[in-house]
């Protein structure tokens, strides 16, 4: 095997791989987000700014590409550590529970594959919502774009489907609770000092994200704007 | 004071085990834990039964013998509290214990509440060690150790390799055990020639023993009698990355 | 009573001066050449600071080693307990230190009952073993400037304890842990962890191998070596409740004696003054308090008899200090047998506290006054916690409890100066020997002691011995002396498991330590000496007939491993009675009561015993024999201890 090979394959590679792709993942939510913000600002706005991002013609499938990389990736890496892990304690305790006190295990450390499958089934939905949808085309200073205001507003009146959102992005929050904090750990940027400052700003990114997301959909669905 | 246990009897590896139910009624509160299981041993031998076997030795928390999962916790309530230091005073009466071994692949189980952790030891054999022989090195003052890194070291030294990281980590990783060694020898002058070679072989032969991957939980440092941080897995991972030169 | 031939052991002690005798003895010692090395084989028993540090010093060589432990891991070897620190004469403080003042300090500190010239070199090699554990990765304690702290120890003037927080002994035991497994990854050491000794196999009169029980499957094992080396520890778990740890045994240096090897002075043991006292019969071991509190304690009783109250309720002029008043010089600081004695005095007069009345209070109200809790903290902070958690009492707030517990034996296999027992190609090494303590052992030596013999005695020792036998036959583990010692070894393990009487092999030993703690303890006396004698023997037969081992023999079972212990005990325990009887002096921790001064002060006997008792086994039944060694004084004058 190749020396990169061994060492992603090595319990700290993988570790290491899982917070580098996560890290990733959670620059591009904020980047995301920060789109998300352009509706509140008006149809146009919104519009231009996806036009603006469809104009990137290659630049974007690389980074499309890159994305789906380190999605693909960073799942992987969760689903085969949990797997080892189910055979690593053959014999289940019959009781099990934790000391509390240094321990990060919480209902967001405990859940990451759970909320990490969700999560990537959420995905394949929310890009057949918004992303391969065929949509309506509005023209401004006479270049035709895509109306992704109008789907928005559309797909957020339903009930339903905001409830999915919401809670998915709940689930979100949960995961970035434990990843964030995790991922800095795994890259070995941590001393006993940083610890809790890093685990206090995990958690108010989390939220901040979390809430950014679930703030668009109810701010539609409650004709906030 | 009455005690409940109930506590994992099997007889050996190829044996299914189970949680067999004790009462004992004249608990004293100055007991330490392993005393009043040496008590009930004590009854269960009178009765004609066979007593309950666990590893001890010390009995002062340093040796890292004693192996004990109460209630779902690897040593019991107590932080930094190795079993053997845990006393009765800590239980009301009445209440109910759940005593079970360390479980994980790679500490095969032996017979009850006793398993085998020479995994530990060749984790060690595979790195944890400064490659010096006896003889006549420099004088001990010859390289001097700034006092912070000479502290840091004795924290992550201070392991007793009890194997309770393992037990209480959902994934069964050897983190922390590997990662203090690792750590304490990042720290000290004397560890750096071989410190690449070291970390990676270290690593390696922790996967190779079967001890799962570390997520983070940190429950590992929650359980440690020893109370080492989490701090030198992140270290450790350090470590690995500055010696990937090292890797084949 | 003891038949005495006054047979003269050679101690090999070799010429010259005091400062030349280890060096020119080097000079004289047969080297073994590097192909022929990787020839030998050499089982190394006990995995402790002695025998982690041979059977590494002795792979590096190239020798092929098996190590032996009864745990799971060499890792946890009892040396790992010692909390406070190594001595050695490096001298960094600049206060004066010097090899010879160690040697000195060792020497009156063992109440002249050591050999001199293994004193000494214990004291030379005593800078080597800092240098070796420093390069090793061991964490010192150090100072801001970066180099090593040193800090005074009970019983000396200068500054010379290497230290590591209250960690030490557990510091060098992974140092010397480390270095073992570094060549058991070379393949040069195999190890076999939970083997018990269970007998030495001799052929023509010299050491050829073990037998050992596989505590795991029960499975008798047989080992072949060209030497075999003993690094068992001590046996003061003969006493039931000691600080030693649970699996701490003296059946290896038992079955070594019944086999040839020669017991010297059995009845020299260490009552450490400062452990936790005893809460109830359930009391499975003692916990030491490190000696350094006792730099800030002070040590009181009531004045009077039955005073019930709280501690904090009796006021100043009703208490006793009882060490500062009886030793105005060294106050609290008395050393360990002194104290130890001076609270069984008080506690026998009935002034002792507690529920129990066997204890007596340290008292850190003033040390509190004087520097603040916070400096207290930073001092022992660590002490004061572990002392909350046994106890459930504020050493901050109440004075602590303490009483003395049995903590090292002095005695042990009789050896000469190269380490070698009576039988040829059995080396004892550590606290299993009985060379370097005398009649008592200083704070921080004990560390000292089990390095020196591991890193820099044995490795040169030894190879005179092999070098000799070059061209000896080799053994094989068929080998019909084997068959007999596997045969012999069974037998005693069906026996045990047969008698299936009524009591537990707990009971017993609870009455064995009873009965030596009572009357082979602090002080000792010819009428209950011979009592004690009387009744171990009794004893002994009762276990034989009455004592009920659970379980099998193919499984773990670690009450048949204690009965095997606690059977070897009782012999051992006999023979302590024997030894301290014959001693008609007091000296050390040995304090024969018919032997002291009218205000209770020890007193020895340097014209009839300034000498080594080694005792040879006769056989079942046969009273042993007594052989001496005389000490001979040549560089330092005994001179009586005085910590007036």
């Amino acid at each position: 095997m190749s020396k990169a090979a061994t060492f992603l394959n090595s319990q700290v590679g993988r570790k290491l791989a899982t917070g580098v792709t996560g890290l990733g993942l959670v620059l591009f939510m904020i980047v995301h987000l920060l789109g998300n913000l352009a509706y509140f600002a008006g149809p146009e706005a919104l519009n231009t700014y996806s036009h603006t991002l469809h104009q990137l013609g290659p630049l974007l499938w690389v980074v499309r590409m890159g994305l789906l990389l380190f999605f693909v990736y960073h799942a992987w890496l969760g689903i085969s550590i949990w797997l080892e892990r189910r055979k690593a304690r053959p014999d289940k305790y019959e009781v099990y529970a934790s000391r509390g006190g240094a321990s990060r295990q919480s209902w967001s450390s405990s859940s990451m594959i759970l909320t990490g499958i969700l999560l990537l089934l959420f995905v394949v939905t929310h890009l057949n919502t918004f992303a391969f949808h065929d949509f309506d085309k509005v023209v401004y200073g006479g270049v035709e774009m895509h109306d992704v205001h109008s789907r928005l507003s559309e797909v957020f009146a339903q009930p339903l489907y905001t409830v999915y959102y919401v809670v998915i992005m709940v689930l979100l929050g949960m995961h970035m609770r434990h990843g964030v904090w995790s991922a800095f750990q795994s890259l070995g940027w941590m001393s006993r000092k940083t610890n809790p400052v890093i685990y206090g700003i995990a958690f108010v990114l989390a939220l901040i994200i979390a809430a950014g997301f679930i703030g668009l959909p109810l701010s539609i669905f409650f004709e906030l704007v | 004071m009455t005690i409940h246990l109930k506590i994992w009897r099997q007889k050996d590896r190829n044996t299914p085990g189970k949680l067999v139910d004790y009462t004992l009624d004249d608990v004293n509160p100055d007991m330490s834990f392993l005393e009043m299981l040496d008590w009930l041993n004590e009854r269960l031998m009178n009765e004609g039964k066979e007593p309950v076997e666990f590893d001890h030795d010390c009995r002062e928390g340093i040796c890292g013998s004693c192996n004990l999962v109460l209630n779902g916790m690897a040593h019991g309530p107590m932080p930094g509290t190795a079993v053997c230091q845990l006393h009765m005073r800590k239980y009301k009466d009445g209440d109910t214990i759940v005593v079970e071994p360390w479980r994980a692949r790679a500490f095969p189980h032996i017979k009850d509440l006793v398993v085998d952790r020479s995994s530990f030891d060749r984790i060690m054999a595979a790195g944890g060690y400064i490659s010096i022989n006896t003889g006549a090195p420099a004088d001990a003052n010859a390289i001097p150790v700034n006092k912070y890194d000479a502290d840091l070291a004795f924290d992550y030294a201070a392991c007793i390799g009890c194997g309770a990281c393992v037990a209480a980590c959902p994934n069964s990783s050897a983190s922390l055990f590997t990662g203090a060694k690792i750590a304490q020898l990042a720290h000290l002058p004397q560890g750096h020639p071989e410190r690449k070679k070291r970390v990676v072989k270290m690593v390696d032969k922790m996967a190779e023993e079967g001890f799962g991957d570390c997520s983070n939980y940190a429950e590992c440092e929650a359980v440690c009698p020893a109370e080492i941080s989490i701090t030198s897995i992140a270290e450790m991972r350090r470590e690995y990355v500055k010696a990937l030169s090292e890797i084949e | 009573m003891t038949a005495s031939n006054n047979g003269v052991l050679n101690s090999k002690v070799p010429e010259g001066n005091l400062q030349d005798k280890w060096d020119n003895h080097k000079n004289n010692l047969r080297l073994v050449n590097p192909a022929n090395k990787r020839k030998f084989t050499i089982l190394v028993v006990g995995t402790g600071l002695a025998g982690a540090s041979a059977a590494a010093s002795l792979a590096e060589l190239g020798y092929n080693v098996k190590a032996f432990t009864i745990l799971d891991s060499a890792r946890r070897a009892h040396s790992i307990a010692a909390q406070g620190g190594i001595n050695a004469a490096k001298n960094y403080p600049n206060d004066g230190d010097t090899v010879w003042r160690l040697f000195h300090d060792t020497i009156k500190g063992g109440d002249y009952r050591s050999r001199e010239a293994n004193v000494f070199r214990l004291a030379q090699v005593s800078n080597n073993i800092i240098d070796q554990c420093v390069a090793q990765g061991v964490p010192f304690a150090r100072e801001y400037g970066g180099l090593l702290d040193n800090r005074s120890f009970g019983g000396a003037q200068v500054s010379r304890t290497f230290y590591a927080r209250g960690q030490t002994g557990q510091q060098l035991l992974l140092g010397a842990y480390s270095a073992m497994m570094r060549q058991v990854g070379a393949g040069k050491i195999q190890m076999f962890p939970r083997r018990e000794m269970l007998d030495l196999v001799k052929v023509d009169g010299k050491a050829k191998g073990i037998v050992t029980r596989n505590l795991t499957t029960g499975e008798i094992e047989r080992y072949a070596g060209d030497a075999v080396l003993l690094c068992t520890g001590g046996y003061g778990n003969v006493y039931y409740l000691s600080t030693m740890a649970k699996n701490c045994n003296a059946t290896a240096i038992w079955r070594c004696h019944k086999r040839g090897a020669q017991f010297g002075n059995p009845s020299f043991t260490q009552i450490h003054p400062t452990c936790i006292p005893v809460s109830g019969k359930y009391q499975s071991k003692l916990t030491l308090m490190s000696e350094s509190l006792r730099n800030d304690g002070r040590v009181w009783v009531p004045k009077e008899k039955g005073d019930n109250r709280p501690p904090n309720e009796i006021p100043e002029d009703e208490r006793d200090y009882y060490l500062e008043r009886r030793y105005p010089s060294f106050g609290n600081l008395a050393p360990r047998d002194v104290s130890s004695r001076s609270a069984k005095y008080v506690c026998d007069e009935g002034r002792g506290v507690g529920k129990t009345g066997l204890a007596v209070y340290m008292d850190f109200a003033d040390a509190i006054k004087r520097l603040g809790v916070d400096a207290i903290k930073a001092k022992y902070g660590n002490l004061f916690a572990m002392y909350e958690k046994i106890t459930a009492e504020n050493p901050y707030e109440v004075p602590m409890r303490i009483f003395p517990a049995v903590h090292f034996t002095m005695g042990g296999l009789w050896v000469d100066y190269n380490l070698s027992s009576t039988i040829p190609g059995l080396y004892v090494l550590g606290e299993a020997n009985f060379a370097d303590h005398g009649g008592n052992r200083l704070g921080a030596s004990a560390l000292m002691q089990g390095l020196a013999d591991g890193y820099f005695v044995i490795p040169y020792t030894l190879s005179d011995y092999l070098a000799e036998n070059l061209h000896a036959e080799k053994v094989g583990i068929d080998h019909k002396a084997f068959d007999e010692v596997e045969n012999e070894t069974m037998e005693r393990i069906n026996n045990l498991l047969s008698v299936k009487g009524k009591k537990t092999v707990l009971d017993f030993h609870r009455e064995l330590g009873q009965l030596m703690w009572d009357h082979v303890g602090m002080s000792r006396n010819k009428e209950g000496l011979e009592m004690v004698i009387k009744k171990i023997s009794e004893l002994r037969e009762e276990f034989w007939q009455d004592v009920n081992i659970p379980g099998e023999n193919s499984t773990l079972n670690k009450y048949l491993e204690y009965g095997l212990r606690v059977a070897d005990y009782m012999e051992l325990g006999e023979l302590m009675a024997r030894d301290a009887l014959d001693r008609e002096e007091s000296c050390g921790g040995h304090f024969r009561e018919e032997h002291q001064t009218e205000d209770g002060e020890a007193v020895r006997d340097d014209e009839k015993f300034c000498n080594v008792s080694s005792w040879e086994y006769k056989g079942e039944g046969k009273e042993p024999v007594k052989h001496v060694e005389d000490l001979n004084f040549e560089f330092v004058t005994p001179s009586q201890r005085s910590y007036k």
